[in-house]
């Protein structure tokens, strides 16, 4: 389970409220909440983690009846960043522990140096740290399609001259 | 019957007339005196009843009085979801001013104990108010379930809903990982953990 390439260990979150629901294998963190896992970092109004329910546990109360990290959910203001200097923000976010994928939703925008990336949905994968904007709209002046503006590097610049 | 006689047996009949108008007097008298004082008594035994039973205060204590010091002390009960509880000490003195606040030496207490919602808390101090139901913890207090132990500053339990808060800074582990927070709650059965003020949480996740 890993935020971004390269991160491993723990989650360290903090926030100004935290809400554990026992039963449910939910916890919610209110009020800049951030989670960061080595240079891997989501930030957002809330995150919300949902864990596995272990078999037979609905009567136990404490959150050691739950599992492992199913997904983690972050709401408003999301901000994520990787170690490879990228950085997205949308509206919402979804890591998926299970197929490592960060989903960002919304008005999302990913820049990594100078090269700018605009749509309403991008998937990271946060193992390879390969990220896919997806457009909702088709058709040639749709304005939901996503764009870009790259800027080509100073070695690949010289040697198109 | 003669003149004469008539005199005669005039008089005593006139006596009888006279003792039996007294007599009947006296009964009628009676007749209305005997009930007014039934219902007089009765008014007043009411009257003291609802007296002693709104005016009782508890004694107040003499400088004299030797508070009273209880040895292992044990308070049992339930809270209002049916969990029974446990409060023991080392050991216990009555408020001298408040019979009803007793000062705990090392207070344990035990909810729902082995119930699936057991929870331990336990304190070096501890006030408990019996009327209220409520207990203060305080110096080191302990906190533990199934899969939680935290260690914090003080805490309130309400023994009627269950239900601990804290507002001083609370740490420790649980089944979420470690977490640190300024002040704390837990509600429900223990079913819901709210944590406020520089919350900080460390999630172990799985290799």
């Amino acid at each position: 389970q890993q935020l971004g390439p390269n991160s491993e260990g723990p989650v360290d979150i903090t926030a100004d409220e935290l809400e554990v629901q026992n039963k449910a294998c939910v916890s919610t963190w209110r009020g800049k909440a951030e989670a960061l896992q080595g240079q891997a970092r989501l930030r957002a109004d809330v995150i919300r983690a949902i864990f596995a329910t272990k078999p037979g546990a609905a009567g136990g109360t404490g959150t050691g009846a739950c599992g492992d990290l199913i997904r983690m959910e972050a709401e408003g203001s999301v901000y994520y960043v990787t170690s490879k200097d990228q950085r997205v923000r949308g509206d919402n976010g979804v890591y998926d522990a299970q197929n490592s994928t960060v989903t960002l939703t919304g008005d999302v925008v990913a820049v990594q140096g100078q090269n700018v990336l605009r749509g309403s949905r991008m998937v990271f994968n946060t193992e390879t740290g390969e990220g896919r904007m997806v457009g909702t709209a088709t058709g040639k002046n749709a304005s939901a399609r996503p764009r870009g503006v790259f800027y080509p590097s100073k070695k690949s610049q010289s040697a198109s001259k | 019957m003669t003149a004469a006689h008539a005199p005669i047996s005039a008089e005593p009949r006139r006596a009888d007339f006279e003792r039996w108008r007294r007599r009947s007097r006296l009964i009628r008298t009676l007749r209305v005196v005997l009930p007014a004082v039934i219902v007089l008594i009765f008014l007043g035994l009411i009257g003291s009843v609802a007296w002693s039973t709104f005016n009782a205060q508890p004694r107040a204590a003499q400088v004299g009085d030797e508070p009273i010091r209880l040895i292992s002390p044990r308070f049992v009960g339930r809270d209002d979801k049916g969990r029974a509880f446990v409060l023991t000490a080392e050991s216990a003195i009555r408020d001298r001013l408040d019979y009803q606040r007793v000062i705990l030496k090392k207070p344990a207490l035990v909810l729902d104990e082995n119930g699936p919602d057991q929870m331990r808390i336990n304190g070096a101090d501890g006030v408990f108010h019996e009327q209220s139901g409520k207990l203060e913890l305080s110096n080191g207090v302990r906190m533990e379930d199934a899969e939680n132990a935290f260690t914090t500053a003080a805490s309130l339990f309400d023994t009627k809903t269950g239900e601990v808060v804290g507002s001083g800074p609370i740490q420790g582990a649980g089944g979420l990982g470690e977490i640190q927070a300024q002040s704390y709650g837990v509600y429900g059965k223990g079913e819901t953990m709210v944590f406020k003020g520089g919350v900080r949480t460390r999630l172990e996740t799985k290799k």
